[in-house]
């Protein structure tokens, strides 16, 4: 499989008042088209700010991302919001769900972005909501949130998804339907998902795992037959 | 999408939002309604000027030849000149009413617009009458009238009523306030003049192109030789003069008020942007995330600054000429007579509402470019809190004697800065608007104490008339223990000055008492003249210069030294002692006698008797437009002080809501944290109260500008005044915050204090 991301030497520099810290410190690795994978590591490893970076949410202090043999970390303004909208969906541990638009809004928003976004009500339909359309955020149960944040990040049909702790505020049962629906994205629709957790049991499901500790990079393992979310043992 | 975002999160905040539309509305409203009043009044007279040819200039004389007007005729810069007698008459009707009755010789300058019956023309043998005149006399068109002048009685039927742009204010010499059953005016053609008595015509109009008013007077004057009594100019006409400074206080008036508006509006748009931005930080973020343009994000947040003050500017704009210019038409129209009350948009309305627009558009920018510029991954986290710094006061032992509750507001303040200063300016504001409402009566009235209590003390002023006899006046002065006076117009000039003014000779009066400036009671010097402050300072002369004057109809200067300085609001002149008049080779004929005896009735030698009680009504007449705007003052400053104090306690509530858990979560009761918020109230309130009164009070002379122009009013805001003022604004402040002390209560500590998000 091709190889689609590429992290070269990238190092993320952040300074609080007079002291500098290195969120991430020279890593490299590659992900391939369609990949499951997840990176691991305590909080405060630097695994958000990879994420971040990846996203065009922020910006490398050196070091190069290739995204598609383009150099994001080249990228001004501009052009990095033009990335995001049409390569990146993004789904937080919060859901960030606008609470003064409905499920549907929240999901039909993306075609204010995107020229080829899919149709909102589907999308919704297909992580489960069609009930639920006309809910504002704050009627809806966490779960249901976070499936309608999916579903926002879907509907743009970008190359990846960059999942930060998208259970981290859920129960259990209800994580492992919003991991299941992130596998299928990635085995079915051939969608790069990414997703950014401290809860290791996941490595299992992953097709890579990148594990990242103090801001490095500690090992990479491509796991040959990951199971299935369901078939984790939680 | 983004649209329906705006309106639900409107909608979530709406007193904010309805405040920042309320404050951009009443800018607009006010401006708008006040300026279009104004305008319509400026335009539809610009027009009644125009179409009937109002004169630029007349000149006064006794006999004007047939020369003269050739001659007048000749000087460059004249377009038209025509001449006409103008005789006091008395209608012979049972009030005996005085008109001025002008025989024309030609009607092309200063032409009647007619009301009913025919046309004016020259041929035609019949009396044209003021149509205000004839409505309170109950005389119709068609009917037969009689008119005496000077012994003279022309009896004419009224073929048609009219208006005349010369008597758009048109008031006898008594009248403070046009009284149209008392005086009017009439035309006669000089065909229709009795030919038995030939025509002396004593007034020239002229017509002119030119604006330079010293050259033209200075022509005309070597073209007649210097053989004319009075030189007018419109701005010199009473009529003219008063119409235009009641159009120019209402325009000052109509300018100051919405620029307070729009600043409130535009301190609302900043604080209450500044925290929805700032509260919508991780939506923004997420927004971002999406890939959403940061100049879309921009637009939307800017877009609701936009939509309301774009609604309140054309609500206001639509709303303000539709409403206010009535409220002032009504008690105008007694003073003024114009053929049509129209309110007209201006395009400096149109300005004023893209000014609005703009400001408060440009405020929301400023307000949410900050939290834009962050990155999306700076924005998807919550704001590191402000870094606290110690004020040097804090390290102070009076600091530490303050005790929490002061430490806790002195810091609050400092750290929520618009928001104080906003409080303090709608608090200053609404001080200011009561303090200028209340101060203006306060100033008005008190022009009617100081001219009929303190100044004029007499009872009665009975009116002589001309044939009145020397028996016939002793016999008053007898029986009521009358006292002479002797009132005239005259001009006086100095320092290359020209004013027209007014001459009073008094006869051991001593009902009439004379203040100084500082309206201190003071004797005049007897063997001098005396001139009226304002007349001093118009004229820029002080005790011991010179000053020249002569009575209307005489072309004889006199030359004078200025004796005293009094100070009287309503007439500006000279005054002299009958003695001092009489040396300066004048024969003293009086024209009323005063006494503090109550008189009503008829009398021989008498054309009217007038009442203190009579003046006072005339004057608080004249005042009502003032009173209309007192009362939309007043409305302003309590909308203004809700709105403000409301939307700040409802944005600096939510703000405090986590901070006021965690003093309920440590014990604090409620009523203790209640009194926290009333602290700064008060704090706020007082420091609003202590520079809205001096604002107040700038405010009254800033209105008073154009009104001083004719009166010497004084700023005067009585101590009542000042403490409804200020026990106003605190009612208002402490029952706003009021409304707050029941949501103490119903915090809920536990989910104001549960994580962020």
């Amino acid at each position: 499989m091709k190889n689609i991301i590429e992290f070269k030497e990238v190092t993320k520099e952040y300074k609080i008042g007079e002291k500098k810290f290195l969120a991430v410190d020279k890593i490299n690795f590659t992900i391939a088209e369609g990949e499951f994978v997840v990176i691991l590591g305590p909080s405060g490893a630097g695994k958000s700010t990879i994420l971040n970076l990846l996203g065009g949410m922020d910006f490398a202090t050196s070091g190069e991302i290739i995204i598609n043999e383009k150099n994001i970390t080249k990228y001004k303004d501009e052009k990095l919001t033009e990335y995001r909208a049409d390569n990146v969906g993004f789904v937080f541990q919060f859901y960030n769900l606008i609470p003064t638009l409905t499920a549907f809004e929240n999901v039909a928003l993306t075609k204010d972005v995107v020229k080829n976004a899919l149709d909102a009500a589907e999308v919704l339909a297909s992580v489960g909501l069609s009930d639920q359309l006309n809910k504002f955020p704050s009627q809806l149960s966490g779960g249901e949130q976070q499936r309608v944040s999916i579903a926002r990040a879907i509907c743009k049909n970008p190359m990846m998804l960059l999942c930060d702790e998208p259970t981290g505020a859920l129960d259990t049962e209800t994580g492992v339907v919003i991991l299941s629906m992130l596998q299928q994205m990635s085995n079915e629709k051939n969608k790069t998902v990414i997703i950014v957790t401290h809860n290791s049991v996941l490595a299992q499901a992953a097709d890579k795992v990148i594990r990242i500790k103090n801001g490095k990079v500690k090992d990479i393992t491509i796991n040959e037959s990951p199971l299935a979310v369901s078939e984790v043992n939680w | 999408m983004l649209l329906r975002k705006m309106f639900r999160d409107m909608k979530l905040n709406k007193t904010q939002f309805i405040s920042i539309f309320i404050m951009s509305f009443l800018g607009v409203f006010i401006y708008a309604g006040v300026g279009s009043e104004w305008y319509g009044l400026q335009k539809s007279s610009n027009h009644y000027y125009e179409e009937t040819n109002l004169a630029d200039i007349w000149i006064y004389g006794n006999d004007f030849t047939e020369e003269d007007l050739s001659a007048v005729s000749k000087v460059e810069g004249v377009t038209g000149a025509q001449r006409r007698l103008s005789l006091g008459s008395t209608v012979d009707l049972e009030n005996s009413p005085t008109i001025k009755l002008h025989v024309v010789e030609d009607d092309k300058i200063s032409q009647c617009q007619l009301v009913e019956g025919e046309e004016f023309s020259l041929d035609k043998d019949g009396i044209w009458l003021d149509s205000m005149f004839a409505d309170a006399n109950g005389i119709q068109v068609g009917e037969t009238i009689s008119v005496s002048t000077n012994g003279i009685s022309i009896v004419k039927k009224v073929l048609g009523t009219v208006m005349n742009p010369e008597y758009v204010y048109s008031a006898g010499n008594n009248d403070m306030v046009p009284n149209h059953a008392n005086y009017g005016f009439a035309y006669l053609s000089y065909h229709a003049f009795p030919n038995t008595i030939p025509i002396v015509y004593t007034e020239i109009l002229v017509t002119t192109d030119t604006t330079d008013d010293n050259k033209m007077e200075d022509s005309i004057d070597s073209a007649l030789n210097g053989q004319y009594g009075v030189y007018l100019t419109r701005e010199s006409l009473q009529s003219y003069a008063m119409f235009h400074s009641e159009i120019n206080e209402h325009k000052a008036m109509g300018e100051i008020f919405p620029i307070a508006f729009l600043a409130i509006a535009m301190l609302s748009i900043l604080t209450t942007m500044a925290r929805i931005v700032g509260n919508q930080r991780t939506q923004i973020g997420t927004l971002k995330a999406i890939g959403f343009k940061r100049r879309r994000i921009l637009f939307h947040y800017i877009s609701y600054g936009l939509w309301l003050s774009f609604a309140g500017a054309v609500i206001g704009a639509i709303v303000g000429p539709l409403t206010l210019p009535y409220l002032f038409y009504g008690p105008m129209k007694t003073m003024f007579t114009l053929p049509e009350w129209v309110p007209a948009i201006s395009f400096s309305i149109v300005i004023m509402a893209m000014i609005s627009v703009v400001s408060s558009t440009l405020t929301t920018y400023f307000a949410c470019r900050s939290v834009l510029k962050d990155t999306p991954s700076q924005s998807l986290r919550p704001k590191a809190p402000k870094v606290m710094k110690q004020n040097f006061i804090e390290n102070t032992r009076f600091w530490k004697k303050l005790g929490f509750n002061a430490q806790w507001n002195f810091r609050d303040v400092l750290r929520s800065r618009v928001r104080s200063i906003m409080a303090v300016v709608g608090v200053l504001g609404c001080t200011a608007l009561l303090v200028c409402a209340f101060g203006m009566q306060d100033s008005l009235d008190d022009v009617v104490t100081w001219n009929y209590e303190e100044i004029n003390q007499f009872e009665t002023k009975l009116t002589l008339s001309e044939d009145s006899t020397a028996e016939q006046i002793s016999s008053i002065l007898k029986l009521y223990h009358g006292e002479m006076l002797l009132e005239d117009e005259i001009e006086i000039k100095a320092n290359g000055i020209k004013k027209s003014g007014e001459l009073l000779v008094t006869d051991h009066v001593t009902l009439i008492h004379t203040v100084d400036v500082n309206r201190n009671e003071i004797e005049l010097p007897e063997d001098g003249i005396s001139i009226s402050n304002k007349m001093a300072r118009d004229l820029k002369v002080e005790i011991g210069d010179e000053i020249s004057w002569h009575i209307y109809g005489e072309e004889h200067w006199v030359k004078t030294k200025v004796g005293g300085i009094y100070r009287t609001p309503i007439s500006q002149g000279i005054t002299l002692t009958r003695e001092h008049y009489e040396q300066l080779g004048y024969t003293f004929t009086p024209t009323s006698i005063i006494t503090s005896d109550l008189i009503s009735g008829e009398m021989k030698g008498i054309t009217k008797i007038w009442s203190i009680k009579d003046l006072t009504e005339g004057y608080m007449t004249m005042t009502e437009a003032m009173n209309v705007l007192v009362y939309i003052l007043i409305l302003a400053a309590v909308v203004l002080a809700v709105v403000v104090l409301y939307n700040l306690g409802v944005l600096s509530f939510n703000e405090r809501q986590r901070e006021l858990s965690t003093l309920k979560v440590i014990g604090f009761k409620s009523k203790k944290i209640g009194k926290l918020l009333l602290t700064q109230n008060i704090w706020f309130t007082t420091v609003g109260i202590i520079l809205g009164v001096p604002l107040g009070r700038w405010l009254i002379d800033y209105i008073f500008v154009y009104m001083r122009r004719t009166f010497d009013v004084m700023t005067v805001v009585s101590a009542t005044s000042l403490i409804y003022s200020i026990a106003g604004t605190f009612l208002l402040s402490i029952l706003v915050n009021r409304l707050f002390s029941k949501k103490i209560k119903n915090i809920d500590m536990v989910s104001s204090l549960k994580g962020v998000e």
